[in-house]
């Protein structure tokens, strides 16, 4: 018989209020900002992204943010992209992550969700959708 | 087989400028493999699948053209936005005592670095999870594995770890480091991935 620790206990409590996260910022310059629920947040290193926000770069700002399956994001001015859902089990390393890429340009590598699934991860824009299979790629929507 | 009039190439600029287009790049992969892309209309009708680094695919009107670039270019026309790509996360693998939750002292010696690693990271998150060998029942392992992992988080926070940048998991026999048959022992699939994004 394995004795858990309380301590260990403690841990798996304390991190499970983070659970809510699907990403973090973790560079952000000039007009960059999330719309959630009517509201518009300003980025800065460590700001949480959750399933629903909009990702807005205006005319010379810039962002890059991690995503818990380690997916990695880059937008550039004049961005609008909405995260509509991201689902993602950490114990099979599987889930689907779908995005909505209204204008502008971003450079995306895949994560564990992508690799795991192919049809898993799809950015979808106001004409067509990609289906990303692990790939360092860059989407433009003008 | 598609025809095009005169009249249709000279409209077609015209009725590209009112509605959306979109474009996809394939970069060289970080590994070498470039991956791909399947590109499909709205209706999710496939309509191609880019799988070669340099490989430009553009949509319009419901269709796709595919264009190749040379792969070097890449880098060099997406400068700016892969720029702003986060740095890659790194793992540190933490190993165990034999039927224990002790980490090794070179395993506890590690947990320094971590802190560093956090440091020099701006917005840092991490994922701490835990692994098992192929002995005992997968069920039984991944709780276990999730106990191991929990070990570590309580001991980087007794240390500082900020609380609100950790996710715990743990992964069972899933992901052996060594594979082997099951009921093996290992002290290399014992272990706790410390992954800092």
């Amino acid at each position: 018989m394995r004795v858990i620790r309380t301590g260990a206990v403690l841990a798996i409590a304390l991190a499970q209020p983070a659970w809510a996260d699907i990403g973090r910022i973790k560079l952000a310059s000039g007009a960059a900002s999330i719309e959630r629920d009517g509201k518009v947040l300003p980025l800065k290193p460590g700001f949480v992204i959750e399933a629903g926000d909009t990702l807005v770069i205006g005319a010379r700002g810039k962002a890059g943010a991690t995503f818990i399956d380690n997916t990695r994001l880059s937008a550039g001015p004049g961005t609008r992209m909405t995260f509509r859902s991201f689902d993602y089990n950490d114990t099979t390393q599987k889930g689907r992550f779908v995005s909505f890429l209204k204008k502008g340009a971003v450079a995306i590598i895949s994560g564990r969700i992508a690799r795991n699934d192919a049809q898993a991860m799809r950015v979808e824009t106001p004409r067509n959708i990609y289906v990303i299979r692990r790939a360092r790629v860059v989407l433009n929507v003008k | 087989m598609m025809r095009r009039t005169a009249f249709g190439w000279l409209a077609a600029p015209l009725l590209l400028a009112g509605c959306a287009m979109s474009q996809v790049a394939l970069g060289p992969g970080e590994d070498g493999d470039a991956g791909s892309v399947a590109v499909l209309n709205a209706a999710g009708t496939e309509l191609a699948v880019v799988d070669k680094a340099g490989a430009v695919a553009s949509v319009s009107g419901g269709s796709a053209s595919i264009k190749l670039m040379d792969s070097a270019a890449f880098d060099a026309r997406y400068a700016d936005l892969l720029a702003g790509l986060p740095t890659a996360p790194r793992t540190f693998v933490l190993y165990f005592k034999e039927n224990s939750i002790e980490p090794t002292e070179e395993s506890q010696a590690m947990m320094a670095e971590i802190f560093a690693e956090i440091k020099k990271r701006a917005g840092a998150d991490l994922e701490i999870t835990g692994h098992t060998d192929t002995v005992g029942p997968e069920e039984v392992n991944d709780a276990f594995s999730l106990r191991r992992a929990a070990e570590v988080t309580s001991y980087l926070f007794s240390q500082g770890l900020d609380k609100t940048i950790v996710r715990i998991a743990g992964r069972g026999e899933r992901e052996l480091r060594e594979q082997t048959p099951d009921e093996t022992p290992s002290a290399i699939n014992r272990r706790v991935e410390v992954i800092v994004r």
